[in-house]
């Protein structure tokens, strides 16, 4: 299936900072993490560097009485959305012929844990159904289309790092049988204290200070968090801002063979298991012509969703080529193939 | 909304797989439900600490796959769909060989199966216990569109579908959207979900669960009870059919999916989003509301929802017979959509929908009651929607299959 997607509008929150100057700073100068959080182990207490992603200005978008009950998750969902329509232009965004599709590694598990936390140390009568309506997947998904009041159609796909070639391959068909016009489509995952303890526990007691995706052989990911949108439309009229995705595909790592000629934007992320295979699949590649962007964003399974918004905000800004190709691995061998020019 | 015609004409049902309280396959389920048997029960495996208890509809001991208590809850909802999907991969006449000559998606609805929601192992996180990553390296092999794809030894595209309580209907319909457009030549998709006290005590905190067996569509109704179970179909490309010489159960003639923008757990009271959805898979189907022979409704008993459904179906389909088939199965979440498709098809196939049981007095809210009595119906199409969490509204249209 070919259809041209062009990108009209991007939305970035992340711990980078919030919005394309945030973006195009960090790409411009490197990314490191700037935050921490401390977690409690059996020898006392860490300190882990993180990626975090700062929701508040989405009240210049929104009255804070409509966020009310609205979580972390969905607000950095809501507000990357805000940004991105903001930065295509209310011309290209009509609500009802708009789709959205929200993409997650993990979903809206800080605030599961948030409601067993009331049952657990509560009991079961004190469940809280304002946090058990919120920690459904399609929460984010939800909240945008009711804060942004989008009546089409609405999906989330949960599927850890496969979750955004999943997505976009879903928004390339609902453009092309022209269910909609415009696709608000966007990747999030947020940081928790079990994600930091599941960190601590499986990459080993030795915390990473700083991350070096391209250096294979080590365990540098540090966890991140935010979200990244695009308005994505046909390609009809003018030329979009930020290009076009020309093909997105889900291949087999050992049967798929990465083109030479044209940058890769490779999805490692500082996991040295996938980075071993990175290694294995980009073998042939001129080691100049592959970049990493997790640097400046951290680790996360809808890293490929920022991949592919900050690599297209720097190819508009001329930092790198037009045409580029985005790969994501996961630890079964599955890739996701992004080409944009 | 850009007008599409006739978008899924192509894509052929057959096969079906489908598991829950009211049954261990197809051909059972629809035997209980024809004989108007329900078996909603106390639970003992999954208990809380209420004033009340509430009835659920848990599988039958001789739906449960081999080793399910054995294994660990959050890997229950793919073994549910596993289970599924090899009955409804043998009803379309495809085995492990066959499945290997085409490229064969996976599009998998569910809440809990890819929710990380292990009380044993956070009760021991929160209170410094320092839980063993045991459970979370099972959550992580535990996806259920993973774990079908595994099992079935596929490599293709995969994903799993959360659209709250409409997640297996917009699994099938994004499944059907896959085959159209040449993404995949086969796909396995469904719904799945299992009973545990997360939802349990979430259900119970929205006050939406009914102390007694539901009443879809009754003016006492109190809420729903929940449920358990799968439902897996196999959709193909005609021309993959065709070269086959598969059977055809029935055609996917229709999807729509629209949102409410209006409430995180409370459907919009005028159906918007719902009659969108609607008019949506119609027009793909290019038909009109009279041509909908009858509706399985998502009638889940609880009083918004079904004022909802009621109001709407009485303006657009005032002499269209309807039921609720959650009385038999109970609300199995994101497999509800699933399983009503399949119950869907099965009517359809047989023309004649089961009473809508649990409903005695009528709403009068709304001008329209569900068949009370297994009904007799005369058409070639059928529509099962989905009104789920968050306002996400989905609709399936299907047409009858060729006759033999």
């Amino acid at each position: 299936m070919t259809c041209r997607m062009a990108i009209r509008g991007i939305g970035l929150v992340g711990g980078f900072g919030c919005g394309t100057e945030a973006a195009l700073n960090a790409l411009r100068n490197g990314g490191r993490p700037d935050d921490f959080l401390m977690l409690k182990v059996p020898a006392g207490t860490v300190k882990y560097p993180v990626y975090l992603a700062n929701p508040d200005p989405l009240k210049k978008f929104l009255s804070p009485s409509k966020l009310r009950r609205v979580n972390k998750y969905s607000q950095l969902a809501a507000l990357a959305a805000c940004m991105a329509i903001q930065d295509a232009g209310q011309a290209v965004y009509q609500h009802s012929d708009t789709g959205v599709i929200v993409a997650s590694g993990y979903g809206a598990s800080t605030t599961t844990f948030a409601f067993l936390e009331d049952v657990i140390l509560e009991g079961d009568n004190f469940a809280s159904p304002t946090l058990f309506s919120n920690s459904v997947h399609s929460s984010a998904a939800s909240h945008v289309t009711i804060l942004l009041q989008i009546k089409g159609p609405c999906l989330t796909v949960i599927q850890f790092e496969m979750s955004m070639i999943a997505a976009l391959l879903n928004a390339q068909v609902w453009l092309k049988d022209k269910k909609v016009d415009t696709v608000l489509l966007g990747g999030i995952d947020e940081i928790n204290q079990v994600l930091l303890y599941c960190y601590y526990n499986f990459y080993g007691k030795d915390i990473p200070q700083e991350m070096t995706p391209l250096n294979y052989e080590l365990q540098t990911a540090i966890p991140g968090e935010g979200a990244a949108f695009m308005v994505l439309t046909r390609d009809e009229g003018q030329v979009p801002p930020y290009g076009y995705i020309d093909m997105v595909s889900w291949e087999t790592s050992s049967e798929h063979t990465i083109p030479e000629d044209i940058l890769i934007i490779s999805g490692s992320d500082g996991h040295r298991t996938c980075g071993l295979q990175y290694r294995k699949l980009l073998h042939r590649i001129d080691h100049n012509n592959i970049k990493t962007f997790s640097q400046i964003y951290g680790s996360m399974p809808c890293g490929q969703m920022f991949d592919l918004a900050l690599a297209s905000v720097a190819a508009r800004y001329g930092l790198i080529p037009n045409s580029y190709c985005s790969i994501k691995l996961d630890a079964k061998g599955n890739l996701g193939v992004i080409h944009h020019s | 909304m850009t007008s599409v015609t006739n978008s899924f004409s192509a894509v052929r049902i057959t096969g079906t797989g489908c598991l829950c309280a009211a049954g261990a396959n197809v051909p059972e389920i629809m035997s209980n439900i024809y004989s108007n048997i329900r078996a909603p029960v106390i639970s003992e495996r999954v208990r809380a600490d209420h004033p009340e208890l509430y009835p659920m509809f848990e599988l039958p001991a001789s739906a449960m796959p081999g080793d399910y208590y054995k294994e660990q809850e959050a890997k229950r909802c793919g073994l549910l769909a596993i289970a599924a999907a090899t009955e409804a991969l043998d009803n379309a006449g495809l085995d492990m060989d066959n499945l290997r000559k085409y490229r064969v998606g996976v599009c998998i609805g569910t809440t809990v199966g890819n929710a990380m929601n292990n009380e044993s192992f956070y009760s021991d996180f929160l209170l410094d216990r320092f839980p063993d990553m045991h459970p979370i390296k099972t959550y992580l092999q535990a996806n259920p569109a993973d774990m079908v794809a595994r099992h079935f030894n596929l490599k293709s595209l995969r994903q799993c579908i959360a659209n709250a309580c409409a997640s297996g209907t917009v699994a099938i319909g994004q499944a059907a959207e896959w085959i159209k457009n040449g993404i995949c030549d086969i796909a396995i998709a469904g719904g799945t979900d299992i009973l545990c006290r997360v939802i349990y005590n979430g259900f119970i905190s929205l006050k939406i669960t009914d102390s007694q067996p539901c009443r879809p569509f009754d003016k006492n109704r109190q809420g729903l009870n929940l449920g358990e179970g799968a439902g897996i179909i196999i959709l193909e490309s005609d021309q993959v059919a065709r070269q086959r010489d598969a059977q055809v159960n029935a055609i996917l003639c229709g999807y729509g999916n629209c949102s409410d923008a209006y409430h995180i757990s409370a459907p919009k009271r005028d159906g918007f989003g719902l009659e969108m959805a609607i008019n949506m898979a119609l027009g793909q189907a290019g038909i009109n509301y009279d041509d909908i022979a009858f509706i399985n409704a998502h009638g889940t008993a609880t009083p918004e929802n079904d004022s909802v459904e009621g109001i709407l179906f009485s303006r657009l389909f005032s002499h269209t017979p309807f039921n609720s088939t959650k009385g038999y199965t109970g609300h199995t979440l994101g497999a509800a959509g699933a399983i009503e498709a399949i119950i869907t098809i099965e009517e359809l196939k047989r023309q004649k929908i089961a009473a809508s049981i649990g409903f005695q007095v009528s709403d009068p809210e709304f001008d329209v009651d569900p068949v009370t009595e297994n009904t007799p119906i005369h058409g070639r199409y059928a529509l099962s929607d989905s009104v789920a969490f968050g306002g996400n509204n989905a609709v399936l249209v299907f047409q009858q299959g060729p006759q033999e």
